[in-house]
């Protein structure tokens, strides 16, 4: 297989998505710890190494966390990673992209590490999961299994505002790579006027990002000596998370960002640069950037697993359909915050789970808890932390006000959680 | 002003228009307020920056408003800090609140209890008139009853848009849509995170009330 350096490759990935998309041409030019199996479509894919073995479909923190904490509890046990993408990206890393405070290079890692601990990186999309027959279908072939975890995140749904799914290069977003890339550049190229942020319904990936974003772009502005007039369009009545929402109003209002609570965009202009709410209000743009709704992939329900998210015991990530399969992070219908956080703790604990059905002699996993600092500027952030009981039932919140000591510690959160995967 | 009281307790006013009131609520309490008139009236909720506003430029934009409403249940949550609102009526309205503990209603929720969560009596005119439904999770029961029968869809947010722009037609969402019925009343759960929005039909003026329920389901759908 050819070798590409990660560097160079981003570089090439920066480059080349100004459209804001993977392409398959690139995929096939990666680390080496990948398996490509782009031929054998609808054959099996891998051949059957006689061990029990546990296919997990998405390379994000919940399902990497998941693989590396496997590895550990049954060595002896097959593990496959099926991932679309040629590396890993932090996701609140996209953040710190869009706003200049981080380079591509700096927030994503090559999946080498994980192979080189035994576990199976393939590249593939996954098209079906057939749960009667315990087998996945992929772009690239078939792949068998004994346990599934599906951990996939979410979907962009450009589908659900009118005309944007014709009008892609309209808008740009911090919530997917490529679009991120596109946002940056737009960022750097903007010389003042009407900036609209929309946010859309809860639950969506990283809720205080669309807020942070907002506080970034304020800070940009106002150092580049742009006027710029901020809006957030916001489909919830209140910004988001919940135990977050009147630090975040009190935040917007000293910066002065306009704040639209309870105003869903259900459609976009591009030609008369104006987004339209579901109450008829038009709300004019020189810049936009629309989150779409955040939902799970569409295999997930074609397989009858749940809709729009896969439905799942909270306590044990377990389908409420097949005994072997489990679900984690941002595609599953749990009542843990869309975080890496989260998303990390879930990995782990469904970890235990799985071994525990596979007869291991592990202990049961501690209740998912949640902490996390988002920006309200560049050197400031806010504190929020969640606790959960075994069962998924919130036992305990906290929130505090924006301090320098909190922008540090999320630099360390942030540096932890993606340290512990590929670099401990 | 209302001061914040213990759970379990209940206040009642009789508020005239123009009507303005300050509501508190503690942390770790949620304040459901319940409004009643006899004549349909125009509801708002804001909170303190949204007053703030309002009381400078008297602009209610963004704000939470039930229009012609004759009823409202609705719950005002302080989670982490003391919480306040502020109510803006127009018309006459009668105002109860009841102050309960989260984490006692999330436990009773937890057991298997279910909860009224949020619900509304409203005016609708004569025509296709459209009610937004959101915010739903899954797990939620909804019940709407109509005074009178009436044709109605419930349909996602795109076909809204597509509707609102000419794109479908009432009756061609009525043919697509699951969540229909030309009754006096109608019964569903919520079985997704979608945002649901109801189109009714009615050639005369009538009233609708919609209650929605929390179940240990909703619960563990996290909102």
């Amino acid at each position: 297989m050819q070798k590409m350096n990660r560097r160079s490759l981003l570089k090439g990935v920066g480059m080349s998505l100004a459209g804001g998309i993977f392409i398959n041409g690139i995929l096939s030019k990666v680390a080496s710890g990948e398996e490509q199996i782009m031929n054998g479509k609808h054959m099996s894919a891998i051949p059957s190494s006689g061990k029990t073995r546990v296919v997990i479909l998405g390379g994000g923190f919940s399902g990497l966390y998941c693989a590396k904490t496997l590895s550990d509890f049954a060595p002896d046990a097959e593990i496959v990673v099926v991932e679309k993408n040629p590396f890993f990206v932090s996701g609140p890393s996209h953040i710190d992209y869009v706003a200049g405070l981080k380079h591509l290079d700096d927030i994503s890692r090559s999946y080498d590490p994980i192979s080189a601990r035994g576990i199976r990186i393939v590249r593939s999309e996954v098209i079906h999961v057939v749960g009667e027959k315990n087998y996945v279908i992929t772009a690239g072939g078939n792949i068998e299994y004994n346990y599934l975890l599906i951990s996939t995140g979410i979907r962009i749904a450009d589908e659900d505002v009118l005309n944007l799914i014709e009008q892609p290069a309209s808008n740009s977003h911090a919530w997917e790579l490529g679009e991120s890339v596109q946002m940056r550049r737009r960022i750097e190229s903007f010389k003042g006027g009407k900036f609209v942020i929309t946010v859309p319904s809860a639950p969506f990936k990283c809720p205080p990002g669309p807020y942070e974003v907002a506080c970034l772009l304020r800070e940009i502005f106002d150092r580049k000596k742009i006027k710029a007039d901020i809006t957030i369009v916001d489909a919830n009545d209140k910004p988001q998370p919940g135990p977050l929402a009147q630090k975040w109003t009190g935040v917007l209002n000293a910066k002065k960002i306009n704040y639209m609570p309870n105003s869903k965009v259900v459609e976009i202009d591009p030609s008369g640069k104006q987004v339209i709410t579901d109450k008829g209000e038009k709300v004019g743009y020189d810049f936009v950037s629309i989150i779409p709704p955040n939902k799970a992939a569409t295999f997930i329900r074609d397989s009858g697993l749940g809709d729009t998210f896969v439905d799942v015991d909270p306590a044990t990530f377990k389908s409420k359909k097949h005994d072997n399969i489990y679900a984690v992070g941002d595609c599953a219908k749990v009542p843990y915050t869309k975080s890496a956080f989260t998303s990390a703790l879930q990995g782990k604990s469904v970890a235990h789970h799985i071994a525990l059905a596979m007869g291991k002699d592990v202990k049961a996993p501690d209740p998912i808890y949640n902490i996390c600092y988002p920006y309200v500027s560049s050197s400031e952030a806010l504190m929020v932390s969640v606790n959960w009981d075994k069962d998924g039932k919130m036992i305990k919140a906290e929130a505090d006000d924006a301090k320098k000591d909190y922008a540090s510690s999320r630099a360390v959160w942030e540096n932890g959680l993606i340290q512990g995967l590929f670099d401990a | 002003m209302l001061s914040s009281v213990e759970p379990g307790s209940t206040q009642d006013n009789n508020l005239t228009p123009p009507l303005e009131k300050k509501i508190e609520a503690k942390k770790g309490i949620v304040a459901f307020i319940e409004l009643s008139s006899p004549t349909p009236s125009d509801v708002y909720l804001l909170y303190p920056t949204q007053y703030n506003k309002y009381k400078e430029s008297g602009s209610l934009e963004g704000v939470l408003e039930f229009k012609e409403i004759t009823w409202l249940f609705y719950p005002i949550p302080a989670l982490l800090e003391d919480q306040t609102v502020y109510i803006i009526t127009k018309g006459e309205v009668k105002l109860n609140i009841t102050y309960e503990n989260i984490q006692e209603r999330l436990d009773r929720l937890f057991a298997g209890e279910e909860q009224l969560r949020a619900g509304t009596e409203m005016s609708i005119d004569s025509g296709i008139s459209m009610v937004r439904l959101t915010p739903l999770i899954p797990g939620l029961k909804v019940r709407l009853d109509f005074t009178e029968n009436a044709q109605f869809v419930i349909v996602k947010t795109i076909d809204l848009a597509r509707y609102k722009k000419g794109l479908k037609s009432f009756d061609q969402l009525y043919k697509e849509y699951d969540l229909k019925g030309s009754s006096d009343h109608f019964n569903f759960s919520i079985s997704d995170f979608e945002d649901l929005y109801m189109l009714v039909r009615t050639d005369k003026r009538i009233r609708l009330k919609y209650l929605i329920w929390a179940t240990k389901e909703s619960a563990e759908s996290g909102c």
